[in-house]
């Protein structure tokens, strides 16, 4: 009775102490890992086949690295923490070379002087390719296509076979993690990487997918890269067939970099998108309503186009191959569930009515040659004469000290790209994918760039903003594509021959600079701000969000914010408003005891009942789709069709180890008394039965 | 338990090497193997029939063989399952992530 009440205890103690165990052996460290990605020829990224361990090792310059890597005395396998700007193809291989390397450890943002902002090259490499998704794009036919990335390394499409994970200090958890690898890595480089026992670093980081997308699709170990688009119109009775022109105003909304938890995208991406959120603000103050005028004015904001134009070629090829035959209807909601689209209200834009688009690429002014910024405008060069038109008027529009066209005096001028006389077409940019379509539909891309995007295209670094330069071109970009859309669509061709009604509505048509600045702070560095709470209300939730990353996830599997936000804010700018009679909106509908319901047709967005026509539409690689059974397969290899592999759970530890000589004399230790201890018993049993026999 | 080969008649060892000459054309190539292994101890035997020896030699000549078919194949399938696609996936027993 005693015995068992004692065995109970001790089993008891024991398991209790097993976490315990675990703790006084491993630290758990938070990670930012780079996974694996597959396209249709095959994959990116990182994948380790089993667990990848390896003594911490502090490489802070070139230097370091070579040094690691011609120094005999150190025979253990390492996880290198260097810089983010020490990842490079070079050093990587050298550190591959020398067999020494388990892992790389890259520290983006860090407190040790190593890693502070004085510690960085002032020269930037965009990991990208030379020519970012230009074998997607609108001249990858063409020979010779013009390099808009001519410094990109192409990091982000190598394929490593070892783990490469991110260190930042961007928020506590990550912050500790950070303390506690520099300060093992510390004691390590102190001992002189010999004394042992030193700390180490094991890296879990298996990702499923191999191969290529087609065979990882085939065995439901990988899920498209995508997301949700938005696109939005004042004209909530546009239809097919109302023969009344389209004028598109777009943006990119996601972008893509090593480490997808860090990618930030400003320089990339956001800024444009911010742009155009701006330009839906400001034209919604027209005196002049939007839903009256001869034409329509859609916003599009591309959710995927990092990733081979996913969300705009996906939209182009919905909104011509109209009207669909949906088989199947959906369960609940909208769309239709075979042939699967999460919405079908795309179906009332008429591709052949789209008689100019107005785009909106890099322009946050970073990453660049430097000098005055200055807005370019980029026209297609194959059917250059139809967009002449159209660049003569936005170039028009910017020429500050326009008196009938008013602008903010940020002192930004516009400039046609090719007034150097360098004809060099259209920057990778979303409009590509319509002019796909339909070659001759006059375009303007406008950017901070003239001949080559920003070094810092799709860093994980500094893909950020600067006031006030930043804020100033959104605001000028936005005052001039929203005036230029006004223009379109009211047919003005002359601006010195508009009505006193006109000229005062465009003047009423401001872009408000505290907005930009809002809408850049909350989608780059605290989602949790009090413009994104109209709408949503994030602060309310246990852990709120601060910055959320830009890349676009996976399709259908996680949330997404950024279409979310940017749903909610063009619903409410695009809302019919009626300014005849002004009576306030009805509110309430979002209160937890609903107030308010709003009308069947109606939205709650912002505790108040809109109409509006702003959708979602589904963005991902136009080389995949949907079968009836919901599954995912290749219908165009020659088309975009990345994929992002499934794994299992990411975990980072760190626990001491002892020297390789050491772990070799415990096994040589061990064998030996096992052969001992056989042979002493094999021997006493001869010795005692021959002794019993004799007995 | 069956008699130890060393204790058979003649008669009986031919039975048994006959049985598991024929039993290895059921699928089982192992047996012919065995057949060897088994008859080794009293292959020399004088009142042995020669039928035995003739048993086993054939025994061995299609062990051979079946093992050079099964590394060959071993080799292809390994090397090349990846690229037969379906077929490839509709062969492999066990399908290995991350490869």
């Amino acid at each position: 009775m005693l015995s068992r009440v004692a065995i109970t205890l001790a089993a008891v103690c024991f398991l209790a102490s097993a976490q315990d165990t675990y703790d006084t052996i491993y630290n758990d460290i938070g990670s930012l890992p780079c996974v694996r990605l597959l396209n249709a020829t095959g994959y990116v990224g990182c994948q380790s086949m089993a667990a990848a361990s390896g003594v911490l090792y502090r490489a802070d310059t070139l230097e370091d690295i070579n040094q690691l890597a011609n120094d005999d005395g150190l025979r253990n396998k390492y996880t290198v923490v260097i810089p983010y700007w020490l990842l490079s193809s070079s050093n990587i291989d050298i550190l591959k070379s020398s067999k020494k390397l388990a892992a790389i450890l890259a520290v983006v943002n860090g407190t040790d002087p190593a890693h502070a902002i004085s510690a960085r090259p002032t020269t930037f490499v965009s990991p990208d390719t030379t020519c970012p998704n230009c074998e997607f794009g609108l001249y990858a036919n063409t020979p010779n296509q013009y390099q808009w990335n001519p410094t990109g390394s192409g990091l982000l499409f190598e394929q490593f076979d070892f783990p490469i994970y991110a260190l930042n200090t961007m928020d506590t958890r990550n912050t500790m993690s950070y303390a506690s690898v520099m300060q093992a890595a510390n004691r390590n480089r102190d001992k002189g990487y010999q004394d042992y026992p030193l700390k180490s670093l094991q890296f879990h980081s298996f990702m499923w997918g191999a191969q290529d997308t087609g065979a990882c699709l085939r065995k439901g170990w990988c899920t498209p890269v995508g997301g949700a688009s938005v696109w939005s119109t004042p004209s909530t009775n546009i239809s097919y067939t109302d023969e009344k022109p389209i004028i598109v105003v777009t943006a990119a909304m996601d972008s893509r970099s090593l480490f997808h938890d860090l990618t930030l995208g400003v320089e990339s991406s956001v800024a444009g998108m911010v742009t155009v959120l701006a330009v839906a603000e400001a034209l919604s103050r027209s005196t002049i309503p939007l839903d009256t005028m001869s034409k329509h004015i859609v916003y599009t904001l591309f959710t995927g186009e990092a990733w081979g134009f996913g969300g705009s070629q996906r939209f182009v090829q919905d909104i011509t191959s109209s009207p669909i035959q949906c088989e199947k209807p959906p369960t609940s909601g909208s769309g239709c569930a075979y042939p699967f689209y999460s919405d079908l209200e795309f179906q009332r834009l008429n591709p052949a009515k789209i008689e100019a688009i107005l785009e909106v690429g890099q322009i946050a002014g970073m990453g660049g040659p430097g000098g005055n910024p200055t807005l370019y405008a980029h026209v297609d060069n194959i059917q250059e004469a139809a967009s002449t038109t159209l660049l003569n008027q936005v170039v028009q529009v910017g020429a500050n000290g326009s008196t009938t066209i008013p602008l903010p005096s940020t002192g930004i001028s516009v400039q046609a790209a090719s007034s150097d006389g360098v004809k060099r077409g259209l920057p990778p940019s979303s409009s590509m994918s319509f002019l796909k379509s339909r070659g001759n539909i006059p375009t303007v891309v406008l950017t901070d760039f003239q001949k080559q995007m920003s070094a810092l295209t799709n860093h994980d670094q500094d893909d950020n903003w600067s006031t006030p330069n930043t804020v100033n071109l959104i605001q000028q970009a936005a005052s001039v594509i929203s005036k230029t859309a006004w223009l379109q669509a009211q047919g003005v061709s002359n601006s010195t021959a508009m009505t006193p009604a006109q000229t005062e509505a465009i003047a009423s048509i401001q872009v408000d600079a505290g907005l930009v600045q809002d809408l850049l702070e909350c989608l780059s560095l605290n989602y949790s701000c009090s413009l994104v709470d109209r709408y949503l209300n994030v602060t309310a939730s246990s852990i709120p969000p601060t910055r959320l990353p830009h890349y676009s996830g996976t399709l259908y599997s996680q949330s997404q914010p950024f279409p979310i936000f940017a749903w909610s804010f063009l619903a409410n700018m695009t809302s019919v408003k009626n300014l005849t009679s002004p009576t306030p909106r009805v509110t309430g509908c979002s209160s937890k005891a609903a107030t308010v319901q709003c009308n069947p047709k109606e939205y709650c967005v912002g505790d108040q009942c809109i109409v509006s026509l702003t959708r979602y539409h589904d963005a991902y690689g136009v080389g995949l789709a949907i079968n009836s059974n919901a599954e995912y397969y290749i219908k165009d290899a020659s088309k975009p069709v990345w994929t992002e592999s499934t794994w299992d759970p990411i975990g980072l530890r760190m626990f001491d180890v002892t020297s390789p000589d050491s772990q070799i004399a415990e096994l040589m230790t061990g064998l030996a008394l096992t052969l001992i201890s056989g042979g002493v018993i094999w021997y006493s049993r001869r010795f005692l039965k021959k002794t019993l026999k004799e007995d | 338990m069956a008699k130890s080969i060393e204790k058979m008649t003649p008669d009986e060892i031919l039975v048994a090497s006959k049985k598991l000459f024929f039993g290895g054309f059921a699928l089982l190539p192992m047996l012919w193997v065995y057949n060897i292994l088994y008859i080794w101890p009293v292959r020399n035997r004088a009142d042995l029939s020669p039928r035995v020896r003739h048993y086993v030699l054939l025994s061995g000549i299609l062990s051979v063989v079946m093992f050079v078919v099964f590394s060959v194949w071993f080799g292809i399938f390994v090397n090349y399952r990846l690229n037969w696609g379906v077929p490839g996936d509709t062969l492999t027993v066990v399908l290995v992530k991350g490869v």
